[in-house]
Parts: structure tokens; C-alpha cells; sequence
């Protein structure tokens, strides 16, 4: 069946509002038949990946939108580019591709979006409501803003997340449908160990084996509590990158996930996993690439994907008090937290002991890690899936305060696992 | 056997070349280089065969929200496959031949062929693909 067009569509399509909007029109609408959509829907608000530079060809086609008049008809957030604009010398990048990533990332600034160049909009003040239709991108952003917000978004990929920007349109098809949210299988936590669950290790290790287990299923937790903000990030990041998870619930925490009934829109559940902590080593243990033992030396420590908050900034300054790290840990942010935590002298402080303080991109996504390989140890899931493919690191992961200890000694720390 | 046409090609010819039958789950992004389309993945047994101007077959794309911008830059530089050929439509790969098209840069066709159909293709036999989506094999 063909897309149906409303006639702000199809104005839009006839250069109403100029070559721009025509352009990014077109686009969608191919996609939506791709798709199998039936109409496109109005979105409330935007969230850019496809700012990232992959090479020249991304620039052009953000450049052909601004010289053709595009401008976002919706408040529009941008993910990482491959610069950090704050702290300048950051990464290693070649004189060419930098000029081109910066064009590229001035480009979206003139298409109207806002220059928050993170991964982290949640936390940068892009909330959407409870119901709301977004078209957001960064597989991190997309499954908080649909299990943490409750806003409703699919996997927009690199340029149909402007397109939709451009138009305030997206296609009606996925996570849109109030039927497509509802859980189907129920994951029971209510085995694992207190102790394990009060700990954040405990996160992306859950978020890695949810990717892995259920690939895009949609899945509610039950006995999970409420873990807070930061831990849901985490965990979503993870089975964002192990998986293709877009949606989770968290019953009782979650507002889509009320209880029980809410979850699975009073349907039974499909399948019921009950996660013991045999399951989840095999997750943890996936994590990890380097084959090292504790006290060997270690190259770098990078935490932070997704952005870190201004908690876990805090937290990091805690755990690592007055002493100095000996390899480079590099903390990854968005201006966002540095503007917020500038009065307490806190960039300085964490500047002064070694901390590399990186913002408006990652160590993942473009060359900053030093050149020639080494062991990487992370808390994050998201960068243990990452690096070893983008940078050439193998990885340890481990808790933030093995990070740290591993940082001040230059040598793998590992406490006792918590589980 | 008849492929469906997701985004069909930029040329009216047929398209003649050598198919590369990728077996393992591939993502567009992490898997195949952007500069010069090779594949990537040092897990995979395809490691460093180059995927240009090849008729590729792939099994199980695993989805990356950048696959898009991998495929639009190969198709910048030249560097594309002849054709593209998947088990089930893909909405953002195919949004890096749609973009191109938009920027007249000459794209090559995506297509859907069930991975039962797929197997039939040997890796490395010369394939034709008419622009209707019918594919044949040289048998020569």
C-alpha cells in the first residue's frame, strides 16, 4: 500500500518550504514505503547522530541541505561529532578529515540544531513526555528515551534523523504503535544478590546479557527496584550495543511499566527468563577481550559512554582523591556537566591528577586514545563492545574503582567480583 | 530466480559482476571499511576481501544506525558494490543509496532475495541482475 499523504506532506513535497524540506520529504517518504508504513506522524523534537564524521560524503550532504535553506522545524539536540570543540588537540586526526568533521558539525548548527554534542540529550535538558513521538538517533538516547522517558522513538538512522528534523515528520510504523511497546518477555531478577544489585558493575552487565538475549525483543524487568537514572543509562547503553534492544521496561520504576499488567498491556508473557548469576557471568566475562591477570600493565582507562553525569563526575573526583593517575584516563562528557560543574573548580582539579577530561565526543568514535594499542580497562559496556574494533585497545571491564586504582597504579586492578 | 527491488539502481543497464556470498551476520558499520570496502571484521573467515564492485549477498545484516553513512561514502568514492542483496529490507542501509541518489551520485540497486534463494549462489560465480530484479546465474 502506498504512504498516505497529508497535505502538509504534500506541500512540503511541492517545495512549500523550500528545497531543503522537499529534499529531506522525499527521503522520508521512501523510507516509510521501505517500511511498510501507512503515514507519517508529527514528531515534538529531534536527536542527530548522523553529525558523526565517516568520511567527506556525510559533509556534502549536510552542506547541500544548509545551501538549499534547511533549517529544523523542531528542537533538535546533536550527538557526538568527532571534535572535542572545548579542549582543542584532543584527537589525532589528519589535517583534511578535521577540517571535514568540522564542517560537517558546523553544518548541523546552521541547519538550526542545538550544539549539545552529546549522547547524553536525557540528561541535557531533551526530555521528552510520557506519550510524546521524537525522532531520535544514537542507539544509547533511543532506548532511554523509550524506557526511561516513555517517549516514543525508532532507531533513526544517519540522515533520516535530520530528514525527520527538516519535515517535524516521521513514518508510523515501530515503537510508535502504542502495541508494538508492550513487553513480551518477563525477566525475572529477583534470584541475584542484594549486594550484586546495589552495586553499578551490576548494570551494564544486565544491559549486555539483555542485548545478547533478546536481541529486539521487548522485555520488563521484575525484582529490579528502582535503580536510578545513571544505572538505567547503563544499562540501556549496553543492550543498545550487545543487541538491538530500542525498548525495556522496568516494572514498578519504569512509566510505561506501572506493574505488572501495565508491562504486558494485561497479556501473559511470551517466554519468562529467570536470570541467575551463572547467566550473567558468561555476559561479564563477554566484556572483556584482553587476556591479562591482575597487576599486569595497562595502557589507558576511559569511562564515560554515555556521557557521564554530573554525579558520575562527582564520583570519579571521590574515588580518586588527591592522588594522580600514572596512564592517561580519559572522562568522557558533555559541556553540559563542564558548565555545571565549572564554579567548583572541578575540570581543574581532575586536570591537575591526570584525568584527560574529554567533551563533545568519545574515545570510540575518533582517534584520541594514543597511538599503538595497548589494554584498555572501562566501566562502561558500551565502550568494552566498542573499542576493540574502533581503536585497536582490548579491553578489561571492570568496576569505577578499579578503574581508578588501575589508573593510579599503571597496573590492572580487580577486586572481588560483587556477584 | 527474482530478487524484489528495495532501491533500484541509478543505471539502466543490467548489472554484471562476481558474487561475494557473506555467510556470517555483517554490519555495515565496524564491518566494512568506508575508504576502501573491505571487510573488516578480523573475526570473520572474509577478512580483508575487498566487497568492491562485487554482487554481495549478505545473509543477516546486523543493524548499525551509521550503515547508511558507510554506504554513502563508498558510493562517494567509487568504492561501492555493483549490487547489494539482502535477506529482509533495511530501511537504513538503503537510506545511504537514497541520499545518494538525492546528491546524483550513481548508486547501486539494494534487493531482497530469501536466504534459502541466496544459497544457491556460489561465492565468486558471475551473476546478472536485469533491472526488473531477475537474476541469473553464468553458468559458463
Amino acid at each position: 500500500l502506498p504512504v498516505r499523504l497529508e497535505r502538509c506532506d504534500q506541500a512540503m513535497l511541492d517545495g512549500a518550504d523550500g528545497p531543503a524540506a522537499a529534499m529531506a520529504m522525499r527521503i522520508l517518504l521512501e523510507t516509510a514505503r521501505i517500511l511498510d508504513a501507512d503515514k507519517l506522524i508529527d514528531v515534538a523534537s529531534a536527536h542527530i547522530d548522523g553529525c558523526l564524521y565517516h568520511g567527506d560524503s556525510g559533509a556534502h550532504f549536510a552542506e547541500r541541505l544548509v545551501e538549499f535553506g534547511g533549517q529544523v522545524r523542531v528542537p533538535t539536540t546533536l550527538n557526538v561529532g568527532a571534535l572535542d570543540l572545548i579542549h582543542r588537540g584532543r584527537d589525532r586526526l589528519d589535517a583534511q578529515p578535521r577540517a571535514m568533521a568540522r564542517r560537517m558539525m558546523d553544518a548541523y548548527v546552521a541547519l538550526g540544531c542545538r550544539a549539545t554534542w552529546t549522547c547524553a540529550p536525557y540528561q541535557a535538558g531533551h526530555r521528552p513526555a510520557l506519550g510524546q513521538n521524537v525522532a531520535w538517533g544514537e542507539s544509547n538516547a533511543v532506548a532511554f528515551c523509550n524506557s526511561v522517558l516513555g517517549a516514543r522513538t525508532n532507531r533513526y538512522g544517519d540522515f533520516l534523523d535530520i530528514c525527520a528534523a527538516l519535515t517535524g515528520r516521521a513514518p508510523h510504523t515501530g515503537l510508535h504503535l502504542t502495541e508494538n511497546r508492550r513487553a513480551t518477555i518477563l525477566i525475572d531478577v529477583t534470584g541475584l544478590s542484594e549486594a550484586f544489585l546495589a552495586d553499578d558493575i551490576a548494570y551494564p552487565i544486565l544491559g549486555a546479557w539483555l542485548g545478547h538475549e533478546v536481541g529486539d525483543a521487548v522485555a520488563a524487568f521484575a525484582g529490579l527496584g528502582h535503580p536510578g537514572e545513571d544505572r538505567l543509562k547503563a544499562l540501556a547503553a549496553a543492550a543498545a550495543s550487545s543487541g538491538s534492544v530500542g525498548l525495556f521496561h522496568v516494572i514498578g520504576a519504569t512509566p510505561e511499566a506501572e506493574t505488572l499488567a501495565d508491562a504486558f498491556a494485561d497479556r501473559p508473557p511470551e517466554q519468562v527468563i529467570t536470570v541467575t548469576a551463572d547467566m550473567l557471568a558468561g555476559a561479564r566475562a563477554g566484556l572483556t577481550t584482553a587476556r591479562i591477570a591482575r597487576s599486569e600493565p595497562v595502557q589507558a582507562v576511559a569511562i564515560g559512554s554515555p556521557h557521564l553525569s554530573v554525579a558520575e563526575l562527582l564520583a570519579l573526583d571521590d574515588a580518586l582523591g588527591e592522588r594522580v593517575c600514572r596512564i592517561p584516563l580519559y572522562a568522557c562528557t558533555g559541556r553540559h556537566v563542564l558548565a555545571e560543574v565549572a564554579p567548583t573548580g572541578l575540570n581543574e582539579r581532575l586536570a591537575a591528577r591526570g584525568v584527560v577530561v574529554v567533551a563533545d565526543t568519545c574515545v570510540v568514535v575518533t582517534p584520541i586514545l594514543p597511538d599503538g594499542g595497548g589494554v584498555l580497562v572501562t566501566n562502561s559496556g558500551k565502550f568494552a563492545h566498542y573499542a576493540p574494533g574502533n581503536t585497536g585497545y582490548d579491553v578489561v571491564f571492570a568496576s569505577l574503582k578499579d578503574c581508578v586504582e588501575s589508573a593510579v597504579s599503571g597496573r590492572l586492578s580487580l577486586g572481588g567480583p560483587a556477584s | 530466480m527474482r530478487a524484489e527491488i528495495i532501491v533500484p539502481g541509478s543505471s539502466s543497464e543490467p548489472v554484471c559482476a562476481a558474487a561475494l556470498n557473506i555467510l556470517e551476520p555483517i554490519s555495515f558499520w565496524g564491518g566494512i571499511s568506508p575508504r576502501d570496502g573491505r571487510l573488516t571484521d578480523p573475526r570473520s573467515s572474509l577478512h580483508g576481501r575487498s566487497t568492491v564492485g562485487r554482487i554481495i549477498l549478505i545473509r543477516q545484516l546486523r543493524g548499525s544506525s551509521s550503515a547508511s553513512s558507510v554506504l554513502l561514502e563508498l558510493i562517494q568514492r567509487q568504492r561501492a558494490p555493483a549490487a547489494i542483496i539482502l535477506d529482509r529490507p533495511d530501511a537504513i542501509l538503503a537510506l545511504g543509496a537514497l541520499v545518494a541518489r538525492e546528491m546524483e551520485w550513481p548508486n547501486p540497486p539494494i534487493l531482497r532475495l530469501d536466504a534459502l534463494d541466496q544459497s544457491r549462489v556460489e561465492d565468486g560465480a558471475r551473476l546478472t541482475i536485469r533491472v526488473d530484479g531477475q537474476l541469473m546465474m553464468d553458468t559458463a
